[in-house]
């Protein structure tokens, strides 16, 4: 039997990357997600794969860069700011189509911000961070469980359409501590990676890894092949997850802690007789915006929960498109929001979009 | 014993029964009582985030000097040394997780030489690196060697969260057993929630009892 255990969502983090197959770790202290160097410092070793403490974020991010070149499973893990720094090598991983996993355990910003759970790194991770037309897969794991299934999930993706994958989890996900089931160790069938750069022997043919384009029209051949996995991605990868959806009236769309903290006000908004339902996008990129088109047209109203000023209400009412009225509760500050803050908004929500 | 150390593995639940554990010496009539905060390991989940609804139950929680709550610098406060010197306090130290949090209690080793102290090791056997008596004893030798003192007696937090069951209370008796018959040191409490303890009362009869109420709750469980 599966062993199930309390874990941290930091240590889930990093043991569901090793059981993932991730051999090559590069980091920067930062909190709150230091719990993840921590713990793949003592476990990397086990495994045989390779933990580094870099110098900094940017040598990081560059380090996983080398490595997923040369066809590791890598990843690299920080903070808000320390993601920042890191935007330059995301940029050239997805110009270069390397696999690798970032993982981001927000805190509270702009600038050095504080060390608070928070949801504003939204826009950075969706909407580009560095510079290019490029897209990083965004996975949003809303339980210490889910951040062991995505983690697993990341990899496999940015495997299958060679591309940089992030786990968007904020500091409350990576320090709760939560029941969970590690998977057992399978057969993790890592596609070949001829392209990797391991030296030509045995005729092997030279690999070549970079993302510059000098002449206009190879640069525009190089976009066009990357837009076309994106549009292959956006097809194919969207998740999420409707709770209590059918009948309602109101839906919340609400992703990681927010959704947690939705749901709860959701049950109570439900057991005073309103109809209020949770969706709940798992891909943050590419973003379900079929489904909540669909349920726009079926006559839903909206109302996002998030732990920032309103960032994901911008795609929710780009998928809505005019034919609902999307309201926004942006929590700032770096706290959580409340059940009853959020309860408060799911009435206001209703009272003034009045009866359906 | 004046002196409380609550020590343990990261994510054992030291802070949670250190924080219960204050208020239970307050409501057994003790003088007055000094949670001493000595977390500098990590800046979430943290007794000094109970400051000031613990000084409302007269309990002083002594943690950083700097102001905010929320700060990751490891700086101990002066006012330590107040609580260990002034014997009209019942001191409990909440220390930080693994080998590496209990190190800090090193810088107060002179007053554990000269006055009795308990050394407590809170264990969950659903933590990933406690699993068994093996990983118990080594986590507990390490911590004796970082925090240079000896423990004397064990806790048991038995718990997989909202999913503890009997059941999994009966597993995980079994390394706590063993942790304590190859170590030689009691279990002084078994930590039993309040919720869960009051339907199943006949069934924690080993080792005396600790009812737990929780602190330290996600936004979403601590409607209730």
């Amino acid at each position: 039997m599966a062993e199930r255990v309390m874990m941290k969502g930091n240590e889930a983090i990093a043991e569901g990357a090793i059981r993932a197959g991730c051999r090559f770790f590069a980091g920067y202290p930062i909190t709150p997600q230091n719990e993840v160097p921590e713990y793949m410092s003592r476990r990397m070793p086990e495994v045989g794969g390779t933990f580094i403490q870099a110098e900094s974020e940017v040598s990081a991010i560059n380090m996983v860069y080398g490595a997923a070149g040369a066809g590791a499973r890598a990843m690299t893990s920080s903070s808000s700011p320390g993601v920042s720094l890191k935007m330059e090598g995301i940029s050239y991983a997805a110009g270069s189509e390397l696999p690798c996993v970032i993982v981001n355990v927000s805190r509270g910003g702009p600038g050095l911000g504080g060390l608070t759970p928070s949801q504003a790194d939204y826009f950075q991770a969706t909407k580009g961070g560095g510079h290019g037309d490029y897209r990083l897969v965004v996975f949003a794991p809303a339980s210490v469980q889910e951040i062991i299934d995505l983690m697993y999930q990341a990899f496999v993706t940015a495997d299958k359409y060679r591309t940089p994958a992030m786990i968007l989890a904020d500091g409350l996900l990576g320090q709760m501590m939560e029941p969970v089931t590690l998977p057992e160790d399978k057969d993790l069938q890592i596609p070949a990676k001829p392209w990797a750069t391991t030296g030509m022997i045995n005729g092997k043919p030279q690999s070549i890894i970079n993302s510059l384009g000098l002449v206009g029209e190879e640069l525009e051949k190089i976009n066009v092949r990357l837009q076309k996995k994106y549009q292959e991605i956006a097809a194919n990868e969207v998740r999420f997850a409707e709770e209590d959806v059918k009948d309602a009236d109101l839906v919340i769309v609400a992703y990681g802690t927010s959704a947690r903290v939705a749901k709860s006000a959701i049950d109570k908004a439900r057991a005073e007789g309103k109809k209020v339902g949770l969706f709940r996008p798992i891909t943050l990129w590419p973003f379900p915006s079929k489904p909540l088109s669909e349920l726009a047209k079926s006559g839903k109203r909206f109302l996002t929960v998030e732990m920032s000023v309103g960032q994901m209400v911008e795609d929710v009412k780009l998928a809505v498109n005019g034919q609902a009225q999307v309201d926004s509760f942006g929590k700032l500050n770096g706290t959580i929001p409340s059940v009853n803050e959020v309860y408060d908004a799911i009435i206001k929500s209703f009272n003034s979009q009045g009866v359906a | 014993m004046r002196i409380t150390i609550i020590g343990g593995a990261y994510g054992s639940g030291k802070t949670e029964f250190a924080v219960n554990y204050a208020k239970y010496l307050r409501n057994e009539g003790a003088g007055r009582i000094g949670l001493v905060d000595l977390d500098i390991v990590n800046p979430y989940f943290r007794s000094r985030e109970l400051t000031t609804d613990l000084a409302q139950e007269g309990i002083t929680v002594v943690s950083s000097e700097l102001a905010a709550e929320n700060v990751d610098i490891p700086a101990l406060s002066p006012r330590i040394f107040s609580v260990l010197q002034d014997h009209s306090y019942q001191v409990v130290f909440d220390v930080g997780g693994d080998p590496v949090g209990a190190r800090a209690l090193g810088r107060f080793n002179q007053y554990f030489q000269a006055e009795p102290y308990d050394f407590w090791v809170v264990l969950n056997p659903f933590r990933p690196d406690t699993k068994d008596a093996n990983e118990a004893i080594q986590k507990i030798e390490k911590l004796e060697s970082a925090a240079r003192i000896q423990a004397t007696g064990l806790v048991a937090n038995i718990n997989l969260g909202r999913e503890t069951t009997l059941e999994i209370w009966r597993q995980g008796l079994t390394m706590i057993d063993q942790t304590g018959a190859q170590t030689n040191l009691p279990i002084v409490y078994q930590v039993v929630e309040e919720i869960f303890l009051a339907s199943n009362t006949a069934f924690f009869r080993d080792y005396p009892v600790f009812p737990l109420q929780l602190n330290m709750l996600p936004p979403w469980l601590a409607l209730e």
